[in-house]
């Protein structure tokens, strides 16, 4: 029985080697050849130098090749980062830098925008490439060739047990410098048999992957696929800027389950060319990463009645907590999707400042126990705030919460509603920002005396983030301002900018943040 | 309107709005502005609206592909067919 994430992959192609498991547009892997690639991939990583508990970057745009590359690594005992192919260079780096990494899986066209690496005694694995660059000083690159001159046998590099890490997935941090969350083998499974047991899902199943490969909600569509020997069926994010290609694309795919943020789904649903009859074969379509506005999701329910409807909810630190069937298409004047009960196996509380659990119908922050927790922040000798030790019980030594600083309330019949952040994190497309980051950044140009970010409405994306910057010399110019956030920042976190005289200020003196978010929402 | 004309108009509307956020990327005719990541599900939206005043004609939803939007020399096409297809009207 796999105790390990990658060993669901061998166990299913040992079972059916012949059934598809990965496909994108008309390129498809079998298991067993999905798991002889992988093989390959992890004997030519371990030959290069990789050992237990090494950080491996994982730079690929969606494809065959990506799911090999993650399976790799971890077979070879690394964990693997993944790195948005198309998050700016510098941060790109960055994430390396922090995470410890020197090698890199990557494929020709990412290599060419990633660029030289900046760090001693680097290697570049160009999966696609039949001709790699010539090593430099700093730098080996590798290719194919020397993945394919690799036997495809079964592979075991060294014993893991369930505590290493399977991999590091990177979030905003409150200064700009993004933050990697870590998770073991064991968190990793744990919520992966629970999504599988929740939602049934069985080797027949066609799971869409819509999510980027840094974002915890593809681990559900990875690796319950892999977990069951079903099919996942792989989306770029080419194909959802236009929602009618995608409507054609889930339909002749005949995805069977569809998770996403929210906003995915309302494009498809006001733009896809959604008409009855169509997407018959989707039987459940999952979202999570931010609120689903009610008028939407009716809009959504009536274009495709038939499929189950369920709301996830857990940040990536403890990936899916909580979650919520929704029993029926909402009334116009419903009020926002609970975010509903503890997933089996989790334990969750709502809890006052002091930590104490609040009485039913009174608000608080929730905070989770369970073993999907991740192990927490790398490294993970340095700051942890967020995890905390409490005792649940008497006589019971204590237990390891995470603090989601997620307010919420919980109804006398135990449905827990989202109300709201308890500090400055935005979600904008299902993206975590931290407004603070972005002001973080902005603070870092030369001209920049003061700079905040509010967040602004929007009915589709979940808000849009716009700045109001004061600057030491009228002659700087806003474009000025975004092209130096760009080489920070990715694109999602770029706000609108304003350049204003002066901050308005409460009477203790802060920045009146509620009045600039009420002159952001001002229509214009 | 000459084709390079609407070439340079899209092109520049492209460098203002879309391209200074994005130090590593050059822009060619053929460059491939969405799996580029220039243009996203929120870029793409302010762009068919950009092409819509500018040039004033309506985007149908089905000519909100990529056949029509995904490049420099795309829009050009696909712009100069529907403003030909006008004055022939």
């Amino acid at each position: 029985m796999a105790y390990l994430l990658h060993q669901l992959l061998h166990e299913s192609a040992a079972r059916a080697p012949e059934r598809v498991a990965v496909i994108l547009e008309d390129r498809q892997l079998r298991y067993g050849e999905l798991a002889g690639r992988a093989n390959q991939l992890a004997r030519l990583l371990r030959r290069c130098g990789v050992t237990r508990g090494d950080r491996v970057g994982v730079c690929m745009s969606k494809g065959p090749e990506a799911l090999i590359a993650l399976h790799a690594v971890m077979q070879a005992g690394g964990a693997y980062v993944p790195i948005d192919p198309l998050s700016p260079r510098q941060r790109a780096w960055t994430i390396v830098e922090d995470a410890g990494i020197r090698l890199m899986l990557t494929a020709r066209e990412q290599a060419k925008r990633l660029g030289e690496p900046p760090i001693e005694g680097f290697t570049m694995i160009e999966v696609d490439d039949g001709e790699p660059p010539a090593a430099t000083e700093t730098t080996r690159w590798l290719g194919a060739e020397a993945i394919e001159a690799e036997p495809a046998a079964p592979f075991e590099a060294e014993p893991l047990t369930e505590l290493d890490l399977a991999y590091i997935l990177y979030t905003s941090g409150s200064t700009g410098r993004p933050k990697g969350v870590a998770i073991s083998h064991r968190a990793s499974l744990a919520f992966v048999e629970w999504s599988v047991r929740a939602l049934d899902i069985c080797a027949d199943d066609r799971l869409a992957n819509h999510a980027p490969l840094h974002f915890d909600l593809s681990i559900l569509d990875l690796f319950a696929s892999m977990a069951v020997g079903a099919t996942v069926v792989m989306v770029t994010h080419a194909l959802s800027v236009f929602p009618q290609r995608l409507a054609a694309y889930v339909e002749d795919q005949r995805i069977t389950c569809w998770y996403s943020v929210p906003s995915a789904l309302i494009q498809l649903s006001l733009r896809g060319g959604l008409e009855p009859g169509m997407l018959s074969a989707l039987r459940i379509v999952a979202f999570a990463g931010e609120v689903f506005p009610v008028r939407h999701l009716r809009a959504l329910m009536d274009a495709l009645p038939h499929p189950r409807y369920v709301n996830l909810y857990g940040p990536t630190e403890t990936n899916v907590c909580t979650y919520y069937e929704v029993p029926g298409r909402p009334e116009v004047d419903a009020p926002p999707l609970p975010i509903g009960r503890a997933c089996e196996g989790t334990e969750v509380l709502v809890v006052d400042e002091a930590l104490c659990p609040v009485a039913d119908g009174e608000e608080g922050e929730l905070i989770v126990r369970g073993p999907t927790l991740s192990a927490g922040y790398w490294p993970l000798d340095g700051d942890q705030r967020g995890f905390i030790e409490r005792s649940t019980a008497p006589g019971l030594g204590p237990q390891r919460f995470y603090r989601t600083g997620d307010r919420v309330l919980r109804s006398p019949s135990g449905l827990l509603t989202f109300l709201g952040r308890s500090d400055h994190m935005v979600k904008s497309r299902g993206y975590r920002i931290e407004l603070g980051a972005v002001e973080a950044t902005l603070l870092r140009h030369p001209e920049v005396c003061e700079a905040v970010v509010v967040p602004v409405s929007h009915d589709v994306f979940g808000c849009t983030l716009q700045a109001f910057v004061v600057v030491e010399d009228e002659a700087q110019d806003v474009r000025g301002l975004i092209a130096f956030c760009s080489s920070d920042l990715p694109r999602y976190m770029l706000p609108e900018i304003e350049l204003v005289a002066e901050l308005p200020r409460t009477s203790s003196g802060k920045v009146d943040r509620r009045r600039l978010r009420d002159f952001a929402a001002r229509p214009r | 309107m000459e084709t390079s004309t609407i070439t340079s108009t899209i092109s520049e509307f492209i460098e203002r709005e879309f391209l200074f956020r994005d130090p590593d990327v050059e822009l060619e005719l053929d460059t491939n502005l969405i799996k580029t990541g220039i243009v996203d599900s929120v870029g793409i939206l302010r762009l068919v609206s950009f092409l819509e005043n500018e040039f004033d004609l309506t985007f149908a939803p089905t000519e909100v592909r990529p056949e029509n939007l995904s490049s420099l020399n795309a829009m050009t096409r696909f712009i100069g067919a529907r403003l030909d297809d006008r004055s022939s009207a």
